[in-house]
């Protein structure tokens, strides 16, 4: 019986302290940017958003969210319709090396992002498209579009596949059953996918050093702030950031799950 | 009459397996046609070709008299209700009736108002805001009929639709699709493996095997006279006796076999005694310990096996042969038979239906 209730309380203590193992640099961190001292020493200082004053007075930190914050949108579209794109293609059409479109699809994420961010300035400077805005957009949807298609592709793995044969069967050519079956179905997978490769792009950092030239990102600018000085800001920035990035991924898993939750529903109610 | 449907010569190859080969087949206005057959006979390939979700490897299959060759399958006027019904998750009930009609470029106001009135016939009525996921089994199955006939296509096609209900709601279904089969006068082809949904429901019953179709007919003509070996050991219940006929003293024919000669109906086709012939007699026209008919057995019950309101009986003959019976639960408390006895089986020579034996 006491073993009974012992085990649940270990494996709360066990959970506890990986969560605390994970978190607590993060917290620490979240911690010294409201601390009004210089140094990260305890005991702490006062309370002071001072450091988070200076931030957002820093136009080149300004500056450095909004090229972030476009990158990761622009990166979240594109990284998506390629995404969606690529695990239709898997869903709907059976061909020859099918399985080794899907594993060169997936490969991206598996190399280390210092050769990706290297091999991309190498072959976009080539091309001219280094340097820019832009440049970090298509190095990060080669990064982000693996992670949205694994996405998608789950998504439509749960579709009946005589759902788009019936729209076909009631009159809807392709395009339209495209539209207004195929689209609507993956819809919350779309919207988790956009939402995860967009923190994906809003965090990355070796890739963007390699190809935005002048355009700093959000990471970036914490590198060559660090290098100049230790400033409580960076906590500051870095606790904005985590937000931000933390926002997006349970934004994703919000829809996901909602809409795994019906389909679990429907499922359960179907005979 | 003016065929609605008619296959020609219609054969589909995936690779080297022929999934449907020489099938012929006018389908008129107005019919309930079943497609009979078990899992890979090709009777859902036959129907997905219809539907134009299958290009048909040879022949044509023409709707209204016109070929159907090269047009996609949302060019032609096929609604079909699916196995798994097919209903859009992320509509709700009116909205999955609406779709083709929306496709088909109705205005937004008439299109509400006709899938209502079809809910309504289909008494869903109340149902029409719902999501897919709040209805039970039998209430889905009428929205996808509904989705369906919104358009009121002349030919609906229906695959297997019943076979994931309970029987109770089943036989339920059987009775609004043969209301709304008459009341609406289209032609319905309804694909089945189940021989109940096909008897009850259909006026005529093609019955298909590897690819081809083995015999078309009304039901009790398909059940009366099976045309071959197959449809008669696919009816299950059917006494199939091989043998070479012979002619009697009387000038009867006979079949001799391994239980000795049996009496063929005075009907039987003279043309096929040339070579070995199969006699059919069906289960429920043999009776046992009755009064002695033209052709009786001497038999040992060796099993029994209750099928609802009748039983069938299993019976062995001195020839060593099985013989299965069927009867009426009420008939057999009154014979009190015990395993094993000794029994004799007749029926009468006019019963049994002749057939070319399949070498």
């Amino acid at each position: 019986m006491a073993d009974r209730i012992k085990r649940p309380a270990a494996l709360w203590l066990y959970t506890g302290g990986i969560y605390l193992f994970v978190f607590a640099p993060i917290a620490a961190s979240f911690v010294f940017s409201l601390n009004a001292d210089r140094f990260p020493t305890l005991p702490l200082g006062g309370f002071s958003l001072d450091w988070y004053a200076r931030v957002f007075t820093d136009p080149a930190v300004w500056e450095a969210f909004s090229h972030s914050a476009l990158a990761a949108l622009a990166t979240g579209v594109l990284a998506t319709f390629l995404g969606f794109g690529a695990a239709y293609t898997d869903y709907r059409y059976k061909f020859f090396g099918k399985s080794a479109y899907l594993a060169i699809a997936l490969l991206p994420p598996t190399v280390p992002v210092i050769v990706l961010g290297l091999s991309m300035l190498a072959y976009l400077s080539r091309l001219a498209l280094s340097g820019a805005l832009y440049s970090i957009v298509i190095a990060h949807a080669v990064l982000c579009a693996p992670f949205a298609m694994a996405i998608i592709r789950l998504r439509l793995s749960q579709m009946d596949s005589a759902l788009e044969a019936a729209s076909w069967n009631l009159g809807a050519g392709p395009w339209r059953a495209m539209r207004h079956v195929v689209l609507p179905f993956a819809a919350p997978s779309l919207v988790s996918a956009l939402f995860l490769t967009m923190a994906i792009s809003f965090d990355e950092y070796a890739i963007a050093w390699f190809v935005s030239g002048l355009n700093e990102t959000v990471p970036v600018r914490v590198l060559s702030i660090l290098q100049g000085s230790v400033s409580p800001e960076i906590n500051a920035i870095g606790g904005i950031v985590f937000l931000t990035s933390i926002l997006l991924v349970v934004a994703a898993q919000v829809v996901h799950l909602r809409s795994s939750r019906r389909d679990a529903r429907s499922a359960r109610t179907g005979d | 009459m003016e065929p609605v449907l008619k296959i020609v010569d219609v054969e589909k190859s995936f690779g080297d397996f022929r999934a449907v080969t020489g099938v012929n087949l006018e389908i008129v206005r107005g019919e309930f046609l079943a497609i009979m057959g078990s899992s890979g006979s090709g009777k859902s390939t036959l129907l997905r070709m219809i539907a134009g979700l299958e290009a048909p490897t040879k022949g044509d299959i023409l709707l209204n008299g016109r070929s159907t060759r090269g047009l996609a399958p949302h060019e032609r006027d096929t609604p079909m209700v699916w196995q798994s019904l097919a209903l859009f998750p992320f509509l709700n009930v009116v909205e999955n009736v609406e779709f083709g009609l929306k496709m088909r470029g109705v205005s937004a106001a008439e299109r509400r108002r006709r899938a209502l009135s079809w809910l309504e016939r289909l008494e869903i009525g109340r149902f029409a805001d719902r999501a897919i996921d709040e209805l039970s089994g039998g209430q889905r199955q009428r929205v996808a009929l509904a989705r369906a006939l919104v358009t009121e296509p002349p030919v609906l096609l229906l695959d297997e639709p019943l076979s994931a209900l309970d029987a109770h709601l089943s036989v339920r279904m059987q009775a609004v699709l043969t209301n709304l089969q008459r009341e609406l006068g289209i032609t319905f082809i309804y694909v089945t493996h189940s021989h109940s949904e096909a008897f009850a429901m259909a006026d005529r019953v093609v019955i298909m095997s590897e690819g081809r179709i083995e015999q078309i007919g009304a039901p009790k003509e398909i059940y009366l006279r099976p045309s071959t070996r197959f449809v008669a050991e696919f009816l299950g219940s059917n006494n199939i006796f091989t043998g070479r006929p012979e002619k009697g003293a009387d000038g009867g024919g006979y079949l001799r076999t391994g239980d000795g000669l049996l009496k063929l109906p005075a009907d039987a086709d003279p043309a096929l005694f040339d070579g070995e012939v199969d006699l059919i007699v069906s289960a429920d026209r043999i009776v046992l310990g009755g009064p002695s008919q033209a052709n009786s057995l001497p038999c040992r019950l060796i099993g029994e096996e209750f099928v609802g309101a009748s039983v069938n009986l299993y019976l062995e003959t001195e020839g060593g042969r099985d013989l299965v019976v069927q009867m009426p639960q009420r008939q057999l408390d009154g014979l009190s038979l015990q395993r094993g006895a000794a029994i004799a089986a007749s029926w009468s020579d006019a019963d049994g239906h002749v057939i070319r034996a399949t070498s």
